[in-house]
């Protein structure tokens, strides 16, 4: 996977079984983002992705506008425009599982708040609860946990639970390496490639670590710690609207 | 007073100025609310501006003017897009590059071609009185076009402004849709530049939806709210400058910016404004407006 004549991501090669919580996790520029457009198809990526059944997309919350006129039921209700396709709109199905999904996520009674007036974590709520409304079969999230509030992490958190527990398969970038070791069934290690692939044990080795990070790992009697912590967001893009 | 509403539309040329004006401004009132989400607010200035080049070429080749207007506001955005493209500029700077320089370029040629020069205050500030039953079929024509467009991709479109990541993961050709949109956008600025001209054609496109977004909190209220405003600021307008005998152009767009005004004053007074709405407007559109 390229951009430009810059690549991203090489040699990467994993399998995920329906019902995983995958966690993708490496330092800042490692390809965790491009990995999930990989999965998308957004990104050209040579060789093989065979991905079964279709896919739901919660972005970075930074990528989304909070100055847009649309209210929190309005953007689950966004999540149903695939499966209408051109020319029908949302109707009273859609409406009532949009309902249900921002009650999954303990926002009903905000559906009729704008989506800007909604604190950070709620705005994530909503868009994995957009996500959700997609019906997909791989839930794809990108840093969801970041730098959001600890009830909004727990619902979310919540909500993959009973995704895999349905049998869909989740994968979600992260900076938190406890919380992923804690809440992952499998974490895949990124640095321009696959470091290491397997459950917490496996992965969370001062040495494998130190591959991934490099200098930014610190080992302390044995145990590794991060050395950059802290706020991962990607830079904002350009100003101006146009592609 | 019933006299004196009728009066105006005893005139021909003001029942045609009324129809066009109304057509135009409730055509843009609905694109200027996409202009306006989508952070495009200079997009439509540079434009209107821009085609001014096409219009003098037309007129110059001996084509209509409205495709050579067209040509021009396609030009403009793909030059736009291709210098935006460039990692060191956004698109605001290549707009800032290309305004000027086409529309200088426009103004130059009308000032060596002769017969051109007696219709440059038209093509600045309209001539809403000069329209005829072929102006009056294009706006119609437009109208159908642009609402034929929001039937079919008007949902996809506003998921595009809203967050365009997740249109592409979606699958939707986002490329395709921007070009949708800035289609119909230029043809609404092509048409409405006969009626309003293109120094005051950005208030008829931002006033409205700015103005609309203080009162709305879903896209399709502000867009209905913005025709309607445009559609009563070009009616207002045109008894003003029946009544007043001032420019119809510069008219409407007087009130719209005073609407605007009063609208701005009373959603602060009566303390409508919550922290989204306040977020809301970006410089450029205040700007655009004043």
């Amino acid at each position: 996977m390229a951009y430009g004549d810059r690549v991203a991501l090489d040699e990467v090669s994993f399998g995920l079984h329906g019902g995983t919580f995958a966690g993708v996790l490496g330092p800042n520029g490692a390809g965790k983002t491009t990995l999930l457009h990989a999965l998308l198809g957004t990104v050209a990526a040579t060789g093989t992705i065979v991905l079964k059944g279709r896919t739901s997309y919660v972005p970075q919350l930074t990528a989304v506008s909070e100055a847009f006129p649309v209210d929190a039921l309005g953007v689950v209700l966004m999540g149903r425009y695939p499966l209408l396709g051109w020319r029908r709109r949302p109707g009273r199905d859609d409406r009532r599982l949009a309902g249900e999904l921002l009650d999954q996520v303990g926002l009903l009674d905000r559906a009729r708040s704008p989506f800007g007036s909604l604190s950070g974590g709620q705005r994530q709520r909503v868009l994995v609860a957009r996500a959700l409304a997609q019906e997909g079969d791989v839930l794809l999230l990108d840093e969801p946990l970041t730098g959001i509030d600890a009830p909004s992490q727990k619902s979310i958190l919540g909500v993959i639970r009973a995704q895999c527990a349905a049998g869909r398969t989740v994968v979600m970038t992260t900076h938190d390496l406890a919380q992923a070791a804690r809440e992952c069934d499998r974490l895949l290690l990124l640095n321009r490639t696959l470091i290491a692939d397997g459950t917490a044990q496996e992965v969370l080795r001062a040495e494998v670590l130190g591959r991934a990070y490099e200098a930014e790992v610190l080992l302390l009697d044995g145990r590794a710690a991060l050395i950059d912590e802290g706020a991962h967001h990607h830079p904002p893009t350009k100003p101006g609207g146009l592609p | 007073m019933l006299d004196w509403l009728a009066d105006p539309w005893t005139s021909a040329l003001m029942r045609r100025a009324f129809f066009e004006a109304m057509l135009v401004s409730g055509l843009c009132g609905v694109l200027g609310c996409f202009v306006l989400v989508r952070g495009l607010a200079f997009l439509g200035e540079a434009i209107a501006h821009t085609v001014v080049l096409g219009v003098v070429l037309a007129f110059l080749g001996g084509v209509p003017a409205a495709a050579g207007g067209a040509v021009l506001a396609v030009v403009t955005v793909l030059l736009a897009s291709a210098i935006g493209s460039d990692r060191r500029f956004s698109v605001d700077t290549a707009m800032g590059v290309l305004l000027p320089s086409l529309f200088g370029a426009g103004v130059a040629l009308i000032a060596l071609s002769d017969g051109y020069r007696s219709t440059l205050a038209d093509v600045l500030f309209g001539a809403i009185l000069a329209t005829t039953q072929t102006d009056l079929a294009l706006a119609v024509a437009a109208c159908g076009l642009t609402g034929l467009v929001l039937a079919l991709a008007g949902k996809e479109l506003v998921l595009v402004a809203f967050d365009r990541a997740v249109a592409q993961a979606m699958g939707y050709r986002t490329g395709l849709l921007d070009l949708l949109l800035l289609g119909v956008v230029a043809l609404a600025v092509v048409v409405s530049l006969r009626a309003v001209g293109n120094v005051l054609l950005a208030g008829l496109l931002l006033g409205p939806p700015v103005t609309a977004r203080l009162l709305c909190r879903s896209f399709w209220g502000m867009a209905a709210w913005s025709a309607g405003l445009g559609v009563g600021a070009s009616v207002a307008g045109l008894y003003l400058s029946w009544y007043v005998e001032v420019g119809g152009g510069a008219a409407i767009v007087l009130v719209v910016a005073a609407t605007f005004v009063v609208v701005a004053i009373g959603v602060r007074l009566t303390g409508r404004v919550g922290p989204s709405e306040r977020r809301v407007l970006s410089h450029d559109a205040y700007t655009a407006v004043l």
